[in-house]
């Protein structure tokens, strides 16, 4: 059982050099993580096999980001997001997230891969109000209206949901 | 213990506490014996030598633990390594104690191999991605240390030209798919050369301004396709008009010719009667010359019959006179016989027969005079007859001469008429043969009219069958220069056609 983590305002920023990876069953169930990860998450190895990758899960995420990502993974595809992680001490960190499925050799999806990368800090200063703004429709009007203003906001972009995830990272 | 590691989870920190008690426990044994020698009671010992074969067997069995993690640690790995030799790249060593330096070969490893699938993965979806035209997709070097960064910046070169000419060949597919349609007539599109490269732009403007050129022939032959149906049409319809009109002319004309041969043998007769009537009315003044001569001899007989009556009447008063006289005579003879007595009677008798005479005398020359006064009444009236008679044919003379000036004057309006009728008669043969070369005129202008009409309809449903733009606009005017119309369109077009442009 967990005990309820109060986030703070503490931010870790992601080493430029660095990556966090991490390994996830087909339920989202870790099964491995490299020492960056437990370095930025401030949990050891042990707290976190075996645990729901949620575990760094951050209030200020709103769930239709998860939704995304579950619904391109899950559909063999890979994923680019923006993710604010909570640490176990409260604190949290941005990353630029590329989740990919695991395949074995039937094709057969067995798990998920996740490399985490610093993300571009003028990226953030888009992502950071539009997660409020998505934040607040699914207060209002559920996921139903957050996943319409994220589908208005791909078609007015004419983007796919990872094109405008890569455009916004840009070269760093 | 394994539960035990795991807990602390640091091998080394149990190692190092059962090494360092075996320590404390042989350094405190030593030195025992050192200082204390023989005087060391028996059990001490005892319990020193038990705690050291104790510690001893602990450090055993735990250094054979900790040869059998790392021995199962180097199994791990092995078995890691062969799955990624193999190229499976998924596996990782877990439960990793750092503390280790099997646990730092073990992240070492696990860390090659992030290194090795990150990279492995990010190539392996940015070909994908690029091979379905999908350019977006790159190479991501953070977090990627050494060659794997050059790598991936070299790669991401490459995919970046693998873009470039896929965005040309995307936009060359274009310009062949808008080539094609022009071949097909569809000269609606033009190539977007927004995003294009410099070295097929020029390419690109070719086929647009190809494109133009096709479209403003296309839409101006559909203008005049349509003008020349829509002239062709008229020009059909009002041949057809002027056909028709010469044909009706040429019935009426028919009709017209027999009407004025008509008229002309009508004339001709009526002429041919005027000159009879002149010679009646020659005839008839002779006659009534004659007539008044008559009369004026009959006037002049009845004066003649009037002097003769006034002589009978001088005789009539004679014979008046001697019945008269011969009554006195007689009456004095009666007188004389009756003196005479009875021998005068027979003469008496004679005296009385010769009165009764005379009586009768009398009464005849009176009546006679009666008869004579009707007579000269009679005469008298026949002369005012005769000069009635007179007065009339004098009159009727001069009815006849106005008469003959009227007929003179009929005859020669007659020939008038008749001249004219000729012309007009000439004129209707004119007007018939050109009307019978109009009807010529007009077939052979209605054939080039059909003709035309066809060419039209054929430019036409050319022009149409091809796909421009602004082809729905293509109308032509009711009249292509509308008198009205004061706009600046109005002299547009008539400049067009003043320099004979296309419209």
């Amino acid at each position: 059982m967990r005990t309820k983590i109060i986030p703070t305002n503490e931010e870790k920023v992601l080493n430029q050099n660095d990556f966090i990876v991490s390994k996830t069953n087909t339920k989202g169930i870790i099964t491995y993580c490299n020492q960056i990860f437990m370095d930025m998450a401030q949990y050891t190895e042990s707290e976190l096999i075996g645990t729901n990758h949620n575990i760094i899960r951050h209030p200020d995420m709103p769930k239709i980001a998860f939704k995304v990502a579950w619904q391109l993974i899950q559909s063999g595809e890979e994923f680019f997001g923006y993710v604010k992680n909570l640490r176990k001490q409260g604190g949290y960190y941005w990353v630029f997230t590329n989740i990919m499925p695991d395949f074995d050799l039937d094709g057969k999806i067995i798990g998920y891969t996740s490399v985490r990368r610093k993300p571009n800090p003028d990226a953030l200063k888009t992502i950071i109000p539009l997660y409020q703004q998505l934040i607040n429709l699914e207060k209002s009007g559920g996921m139903d209206s957050s996943f319409k203003a994220v589908s208005d906001l791909l078609n007015e972009k004419n983007m796919e949901f990872n094109e405008l995830s890569i455009a916004l990272q840009g070269d760093i | 213990m394994e539960w035990l590691f795991s807990r602390v989870n640091s091998f080394n920190l149990v190692k190092n506490i059962i090494l360092q008690s075996l320590n404390v426990i042989i350094i405190g044994f030593s030195l025992t014996v050192m200082f204390y020698g023989e005087s060391i009671p028996k059990t001490t010992m005892d319990i020193f030598i038990v705690l050291t074969i104790l510690v001893s067997t602990a450090l055993i069995v735990v250094g054979y633990m900790a040869l059998n993690r790392y021995s199962n640690k180097i199994k791990e790995m092995e078995k890691v390594a062969l799955e990624a030799a193999s190229g499976v790249l998924y596996h990782r060593i877990n439960n990793i104690d750092t503390t280790e330096d099997i646990g730092k070969l073990s992240w070492a490893f696990n860390d090659m191999l992030d290194q090795i699938e990150a990279f492995s993965r990010d190539l392996n979806a940015s070909l994908k991605l690029i091979s379905e035209g999908k350019t977006y997709r790159k190479m991501d070097p953070n977090g990627l240390h050494g060659d794997f960064v050059v790598y991936s910046k070299s790669i991401n070169i490459a995919l970046k030209r693998i873009a470039t000419a896929q965005s040309k060949d995307a936009f060359i597919q274009d310009m062949l798919k808008v080539v094609e349609e022009y071949k097909n007539n569809d000269y609606r599109n033009q190539i977007d050369t927004t995003g294009m490269q410099e070295d097929i732009i020029g390419l690109a403007d070719g086929i647009n301004q190809l494109g133009e050129a096709l479209t403003a022939l296309s839409l101006e032959n559909l203008h005049n396709g349509l003008a020349l149906q829509d002239g062709a049409n008229k020009l059909e319809h009002n041949i057809n008009i002027i056909n028709q009109a010469a044909q009706e002319q040429a019935v009426s004309l028919e009709e017209t010719a027999s009407a004025l041969e008509e008229i002309a043998s009508n004339m001709r007769s009526s002429n041919e009667n005027t000159i009879k009537m002149e010679a009646y009315a020659q005839e008839v003044t002779s006659y009534a010359i004659s007539g008044q001569k008559l009369a004026s001899q009959t006037a002049q007989s009845m004066d003649d019959i009037n002097e003769q009556v006034s002589s009978i009447n001088e005789a009539i008063s004679v014979i008046d006179q001697i019945a008269f006289q011969t009554n006195i005579l007689s009456l004095n003879a009666a007188v004389e016989a009756a003196t005479a007595g009875e021998a005068g009677k027979g003469f008496a008798v004679v005296a009385q027969e010769v009165r009764n005479l005379a009586s009768r005398s009398a009464e005849a020359a009176n009546e006679i005079k009666t008869l004579v006064q009707t007579a000269t009444i009679k005469a008298s009236d026949g002369k005012h007859i005769a000069n009635d008679m007179i007065e009339g044919y004098t009159r009727l003379n001069e009815s006849i001469d106005k008469t003959i000036v009227l007929i003179e004057d009929v005859t020669t309006a007659s020939k008038e008429q008749e001249l004219g009728v000729t012309q007009i008669n000439d004129a209707v043969a004119i007007i018939d043969t050109k009307t019978k070369q109009n009807a010529h005129i007009a077939k052979e202008t209605n054939i080039v009219a059909i003709q035309s009409n066809d060419i039209a309809q054929k430019i036409v449903r050319d022009a149409k069958s091809k796909q421009v733009k602004g082809k729905e606009n293509v109308h032509i005017r009711e009249k292509l220069i509308d008198l009205k119309y004061q706009g600046e369109e109005k002299r547009k077009i008539e400049s067009k056609i003043k320099h004979h442009e296309p419209l």
